[in-house]
């Protein structure tokens, strides 16, 4: 999908020096407790700068021997101006917090809402839609040519031509039409993996194709209808990142671990809007950059068949055999070796650390780390598994399909 | 520098000189400052245990079952006779103040002696109780092969156990030497009830170092 | 008032020539030599630290790739720099200038003592500082030498990257861990110093508002950097593979780390402006001649700050998936902390009223401090409140804000305070003109390099950044405020320069000082200029309020 294709121009709102697009329908929201807060602290700033110079103009020294008076405090001046910040702080903690609350976690169901399984490693990000299929920010792919690239045969040959210094870690090449190397944290140029050689299959041509990074954020998008909530969750695989598009007024940080963590927003208008990483996370952390498309319902779901390469179900059920059928049936109170799949989600389980809600968190806490809680009657002897985050999507989907 | 000297003799012994440093006004004054200053000594060492408290109390809160495992191979027995010499040592340790104070040279040197000894112990002790756990494949960092079951997070509560024991016994070392020092210092005459100084201070952070061991022992003996 | 008129025999003895040689400097236990070099290295430091911000801000003066080459060396390279301008910036200038530069000098001073507490400690701190910040300058070049890679974790050391980076972590995150040792000491030291050696006469409420705002800062060394300590140790005890509790690979919790982290470094936010606070308070009394307004208001608030420090940390964690009901509380906490602050600003205007308000370079400095530490403090607000802190959270927003607090609070206050305390320390009177002319370039290029930036968080530029492109609907702001942002740089780093220059050159050259020539009455000013080593020639002991100018004092 990371095609150089021009994204269809629709007149792009620019952002001002006070103001990004608001793109969002809670963008408003937010930006009105913003300009009170500015408002109220741009007055606070001229009354005290100006009783400041205004008291220095009027009382400068006038001889090495003026006298002042002596005031200690003043108790009713003191309790004015402790007061007044005082509710003025507590109004807008209150307002602030109004609008987070509503914005912050997103409710379990929002009717047609759509869902976006967004995964940050280093230095990139995947955007898995349960509908089935994934795009990826990786990198632009240019095509080499007459650069001098595509006349190098071999690794030997590519190194010896010192232009190995232009790539960073994660990029990826083609030599001689065939042969994928990435290039991995190390410095050290592998066997391109087969996720990223697939996507160098993409060209029809058989010339030097190169995976880079890029700051132009054209070459990498992902997809949002119009008008229709978007809930994102939100992952790392490796390290701290953050994910945040501006003018949707949204951030989340991605965290290594077991859990997805989400935030949602609707976006309101057409058009495309920058996402960057806001957490440092190495040398190519500026290059974690995108833009979300945000088009109409009818080319969201022709972008999606685009990209549909899998169906999720029959994904989710083969990972169910691959990996889990071995200790835990879907027939209802079948015990293998461990509990039954069973109408997992929606019901609660008894587990060593109380009560638990059968939701998408336990389920990936359960995989990745087994024996943080144990569900009542079992012994603790499952062990971690590997799952990727896009087949724990269809996983889930597909667990939660069985009825 | 400006410094005071007094030689002091009381009953038979002859004491030797003391030194009231050149900014205190007086005896009193640097007693108080120097007691004050290890007040606030200890609440930093309060401080930096509690940061590691406080990493206890997370990870028993998300691994309750591994926690409730691993304490069960915890032997709570050679932890309570740990307690026991710790706290027979702040006895001595209080004896060995009020000697000084009384300006009894001999037993002090003896309370301090001991206190030394019951440190000793408390560290002869937990040598055997790590040594089990060695053996028990049950080591800090990538060579911990612990086979207790599947509890995949054991790591994380016997990381806890030997960053917090193993710093515990660092300040025993630390205040075994304190005391050593003070015993020797003591030996040759320099405390007497006008100047005990160092002893009040090494016993008030060999009390501390008994206090945070009083908190280690149900962490991870007990509670199950 | 037993102490303020006396007269001192000139003997040319002072604590700068009592005794030579380098091995007398360097066994120092006299607590203005310490102070004395402590400043000296804060200042080279802040040099150093700020040549890096100048890197920094000359990569990103154009959109595109800047001057570093385009490849993992070079944007490793610039990671270096800002994590290398955050650790030299936070832990060798701002943490120690103050306190341990200007407080180690005058707290003895001002109290009427002899020296500090302990002041063998004293000397053991300042080595300390020295052990760590060559620790530090070690791993730098090591990274540029080849012999591992660059430190590129950021100041804040986060897990998980700093487990996995190529980076000096160890030898970076000891650096701290000793330097953190040294501030412990130090904050000790004063406490100690405070609560057992005022001079006779002085009760808690006759102390220099100074000397409040550094016992407030003490008490948060004193319990806020162990917890960092033990934080760190953990961090390298993790990367050294011994224990495993931070890594989320082995079922540890990273956002534990943060929350360490900050429990410290939120309470040393504050160990960092406090004394800033307190010098500014010193300052505009005596450039004033009037006795500062609601002098118990600064005191209490100074500790009221220090306490609620203590519980605001999460709200540098508002992004990372925390429950909405904990923001809200540390929102609330923040907001709290914000009153004690707004007391002070509002009780340091108050004083100019109908004061003898002269403009030396000391006042200019803080007149500037009021100005740029109320933008400071008052854009704190958004970041305080929750929903418009998504959209600050970890954008240049942030760098604004915190550099109008650190720099425009802080060092504008050190500034202060070196032009308010020169002439006592060395005798010399610095060149008035030009240290004026450096306050205005320093204040209009400290405006112009940290005001755009604010627009910049405006138009969401993350923080960090080592290059960016503008092809997208918030590349103008981004490229024209970017561009002033580099500019205002330039000038900033050009008025610091010149203005260390001129102090230094008065050392040497300038016109001798007399014992108070702004007309101060705390205790520092009756000592002889510069003092001797014991400070006072003679039993100090206090009947009497610290400032004392006005009408009904029945003084001058």
């Amino acid at each position: 999908m990371n095609d150089t294709a021009p994204l269809t121009q629709a007149p792009q709102e620019q952002a001002t020096l006070l103001q990004a697009p608001q793109g969002s329908a809670h963008a408003p929201q937010i930006d009105i407790v913003l300009d009170v807060i500015n408002w109220v602290s741009l007055i606070s700033l001229i009354l005290i700068t100006a009783a400041m110079l205004y008291f220095v103009f009027k009382y400068r020294r006038k001889t090495e021997h003026d006298e002042t008076p002596h005031i200690s405090h003043n108790l009713t001046l003191e309790v004015i101006w402790s007061v007044i910040p005082m509710v003025f702080l507590f109004g807008l903690f209150f307002f602030g917090y109004k609008t987070y609350a509503e914005i912050n976690e997103p409710p379990a169901n929002v009717h047609g809402a759509v869902d976006i399984y967004v995964t940050g490693r280093k230095w990139n990000w995947d955007f898995v839609y349960p509908q089935g299929g994934k795009v990826n920010s990786r990198s632009s792919l240019r095509n080499e040519k007459n650069t001098g690239l595509e006349k190098i045969a071999d690794l030997a040959a590519f190194k010896a031509s010192g232009k190995d210094k232009d790539f960073t870690a994660g990029d990826s090449i083609r030599l001689a039409g065939k042969n994928d190397f990435t290039l991995t944290d190390k410095g050290e140029w592998v066997k391109a993996e087969a996720a990223a050689s697939k996507k160098l299959d993409d060209p029809k041509s058989s010339d030097l194709w190169v995976y880079q990074k890029t700051t132009d954020p054209k070459a990498n998008y992902f997809v949002v209808p119009v008008n229709t909530p978007v809930r994102l969750h939100i992952k790392s695989e490796d390290v701290l990142h953050s994910f945040a598009i501006p003018s949707m007024r949204v951030k989340r940080d991605a965290i290594p671990g077991s859990q997805f963590r989400s935030t949602w927003f609707t976006p309101v208008k057409e058009g495309h809007y920058l996402y960057t990483c806001n957490e440092m996370c190495g040398t190519d952390h500026s290059y974690m950059i995108g833009y979300m498309k945000v088009v109409s319902m009818a080319d969201y779901q022709k972008f999606l068949k685009d990209i549909n390469v899998v169906d999720p179900l029959v994904a989710g059920k083969d990972c169910y055999k691959n990996k889990c059928s071995s200790c835990h049936s879907l027939e209802e109170g079948k015990k293998i070796i461990g509990p039954s799949l069973f109408n997992f989600f929606g019901t609660k389980h008894k587990t060593n650390a109380g009560e638990v809600a059968g939701d998408d968190a336990y389920m990936i806490e359960s995989i990745k780390n087994p024996t943080a809680k144990i569900a009542e009657g079992f012994p603790p002897v499952m062990p971690p598994i590997a799952v990727s985050d896009e087949e724990m999507v269809y996983l889930i989907q597909y667990l939660k399909s069985v009825k | 520098m400006a410094t005071e000297k007094q030689i002091t003799k009381i009953g038979n012994d002859f004491f030797k000189t003391r030194f009231v440093a050149h900014h205190f006004a007086t005896a009193d004054q640097e007693f108080d400052a120097c007691k004050f200053g290890m007040w606030m000594f200890l609440l930093t060492e309060i401080m930096l245990f509690g940061g590691l408290f406080v990493a206890w109390v997370v990870y028993r809160l998300w691994y309750p079952e591994t926690f409730k495992h691993c304490a069960t191979i915890m032997d709570w027995k050679l932890g309570l006779v740990n307690t026991c010499i710790l706290i027979v040592s702040s006895l001595t340790m209080s004896l060995a103040i009020r000697a000084v104070k009384m300006s009894d040279k001999k037993t002090a040197v003896k309370m301090l002696l001991a206190t030394v000894l019951c440190g000793a112990g408390f560290l002869i002790v937990k040598y055997f109780e790590y040594a089990h756990k060695f053996h028990l494949g049950i080591f800090p960092g990538e060579n911990f092969s612990f086979d207790g079951a599947h509890y995949s997070n054991a790591h994380i509560f016997f990381s806890l156990y030997f960053v917090m024991t193993a710093t515990h016994v660092l300040h025993v070392i630390i205040g075994m030497t304190a005391i050593l020092w003070c015993s020797y210092r003591a030996s040759r005459g320099h405390f007497y009830k006008d100047y005990y100084t160092p002893v009040e201070l090494t016993g008030m952070y060999w009390h501390l170092v008994e206090l945070i061991w009083i908190f280690l022992f149900p962490m991870f003996y007990l509670i199950k | 008032m037993s102490t303020h008129d006396t007269h001192h025999a000139d003997t040319g003895v002072n604590y700068l020539n009592a005794s030579k040689g380098i091995g007398n400097w360097l066994l120092t236990l006299d607590h203005k030599r310490i102070g004395l070099m402590y400043l000296w290295s804060v200042m080279f430091f802040l040099l150093v630290g700020g040549t890096f911000a100048l890197l920094i801000r000359l990569q990103l003066a154009f959109p595109g790739h800047g001057f570093l080459p385009q490849t993992a060396e070079g944007k490793n390279m610039y990671n270096e720099f800002f994590t290398l301008h955050g650790v030299i910036m936070v832990f060798l200038v701002i943490i120690p200038g103050i306190p341990a530069a200007l407080g180690n000098f005058f707290l003895p001073l001002q109290l009427g003592a002899k020296d500090v507490a302990f002041p063998k400690l004293n000397l053991a701190s300042f080595y300390l500082y020295w052990i760590g910040a060559i620790m530090a300058i070690v791993a730098i070049l090591g990274g540029n030498l080849g012999w591992w890679g660059r430190l590129d974790t950021g100041w804040t050391f986060y897990t998980s990257y700093s487990l996995t980076t190529s980076g000096p972590v160890i030898l970076a995150v000891s650096a701290a861990f000793i330097l953190g040792f040294s501030s412990i000491f130090t904050g000790l030291n004063f406490v100690a110093t405070i609560h057992k050696m005022r001079c006779p006469g002085m009760g808690w409420y006759r102390m220099p508002l100074f000397l409040w705002a550094v016992y407030a800062t003490a008490i948060i060394q004193v319990l806020a950097t162990p917890v960092l300590g033990i934080t760190l140790l953990l961090l390298i005890m993790e990367r050294c593979d011994i224990i495993h509790i931070f890594n989320p690979a082995k079922g540890g919790d990273p956002i534990l780390f943060q929350h360490f982290f900050w429990f410290y470094s939120h309470p040393a936010v504050y160990i960092m402006i406090l004394p800033g606070m307190g010098v500014i308070s010193e300052i505009i009394s005596a450039q004033s001649k009037k006795v500062i307004f609601g002098y118990k208001a600064i005191a209490n608030s100074s500790i009221a700050i220090a306490v609620i420090s203590f519980v605001v940390w999460g709200h540098h964690m508002f992004m990372s998936g925390q429950t909405t009901y904990a923001g809200a509380v540390f929102s609330f906490l923040t907001f709290a902390v914000a009153i004690p602050t707004a007391i002070k600003v509002c009780n340091w205007v108050a004083t100019l009223y109908q004061g003898s308000i002269s403009l030396d370079t000391p006042m200019l400095y803080a007149l500037s401090f009021l100005f740029l530490f109320t933008i400071g403090g008052l854009t704190g607000i958004p970041l305080a409140t929750l929903s418009t802190d998504i959209v600050f959270h970890d954008t240049y927003y942030v760098v604004a804000h915190f550099h109008y607090v650190m720099f425009g609070g802080t060092i504008i206050a050190f500034f202060a305070g070196l032009h308010y305390w020169w002439p006592k320390m060395f005798g010399r009177m610095y060149n008035e003109f030009i240290a004026k002319c450096c306050c205005l370039t320093i204040f209009v290029g400290f405006n112009l390099c940290f005001f755009t930036q604010f627009f910049l968080g405006f138009a969401g530029f993350p923080r960090r950044y080592y290059s960016y492109g503008v092809d997208h609907e918030l590349g103008d702001v981004w490229r024209t405020m970017s561009g002033f942002s580099s500019i205002g740089a330039m000038i900033l780093g050009f008025g610091v320069l010149v203005s260390f220059v001129n102090l230094i050159v008065a050392v040497y050259t300038g016109k001798k000082a007399s014992d108070n020539p702004w007309g101060g009455t705390t205790l520092e000013w009756t000592a002889a200029t510069p003092p001797p080593t014991l400070n006072f020639d003679h039993d100090v002991s206090i009947d009497r309020d610290p400032y004392i100018y006005g009408k009904n004092t029945g003084h001058h």
